[in-house]
């Protein structure tokens, strides 16, 4: 399932990405990427790991696009955010203030902290994130 | 630099950690035990950096890569909650000016940082 983005849900949050299965390649940017069509607060965010032995990194750039694989420090591969769920657990984050994206609402999950890191989890990991 | 841990003895076994001035020289084992993360809240009075969070007895700036990384917004004031709470082993952390989980450039000031571990 690739990346969902749901309108006007509730007084909470106007947006709601819901991803059932957050990947971390280059080519799964492409349905992950500027998810809000452009700027955004993120208020809470929820990451599902539980189906897997190995922590994961939900990466986020404020922009509209990403690359996952680039290593270079500070380009294209580096996250804004990175936000880590153990194995065998969920991850929630809450942001009472809210995190302004001053751009678009880009994401990716990998396996590694490090930048150029791409490689995907064995089995899925659900992302949902509440957004206005 | 001043680095302090408050305690709320027999009320809550929580305990508050707070580094006042927190830069790119890393805070390592902060707690000296293991735990969780339920908040953290920053506050940022100069140029935008970022919060780095090492789960790691030893970290060497430029070569260790930060397990969370947090963009703080220049002249900000931030929070974020964790209900169920971020399981450590080490609390180590620091602050510098790039979003890079390996980036070891100072931040233009010092960040207040606080962490409510238990």
């Amino acid at each position: 399932m690739a990346s969902v983005t749901t309108s006007a849900l509730t007084e909470l949050g106007g947006k709601f990405v819901l991803n059932r299965s957050a990947k971390g390649g280059d080519n799964d940017i492409a349905s992950q990427k500027n998810v809000l069509t452009g700027s955004g607060t993120i208020y809470l965010i929820e990451i599902d790991n539980e189906a897997n032995s190995v922590p994961v990194y939900l990466k986020i750039v404020d922009g509209t696009n990403a690359t996952p694989s680039t290593s270079t420090a500070n380009g294209a591969g580096t996250p804004d955010y990175s936000f880590k769920a153990p194995a065998f657990d969920k991850m929630c984050f809450s942001f009472p203030a809210g995190v302004a994206l001053s751009t678009g609402l880009t994401y990716w999950v990998t396996t590694g902290p490090n930048v150029g890191t791409d490689t995907n989890a064995t089995s899925n990991v659900i992302v949902k994130i509440l957004c206005a | 630099m001043a680095l302090s841990k408050t305690k709320f003895e027999d009320a809550f076994k929580y305990e508050v950690v707070q580094e006042t001035s927190c830069d790119n020289t890393a805070i390592v084992n902060a707690t000296s035990k293991s735990g969780h993360i339920y908040a953290i809240h920053f506050v940022n009075s100069n140029n935008a950096a970022s919060l780095k969070l090492f789960d790691s007895e030893v970290v060497s700036m430029g070569s260790t890569n930060a397990d969370m990384v947090f963009r703080i917004a220049a002249n900000s004031t931030t929070m974020i909650e964790i209900p169920d709470g971020l399981p450590f082993t080490y609390l180590s952390f620091a602050v510098t000016a790039n979003p890079n989980p390996q980036d070891n450039t100072a931040p233009a000031a010092g960040v207040n940082v606080r962490f409510l571990v238990q």
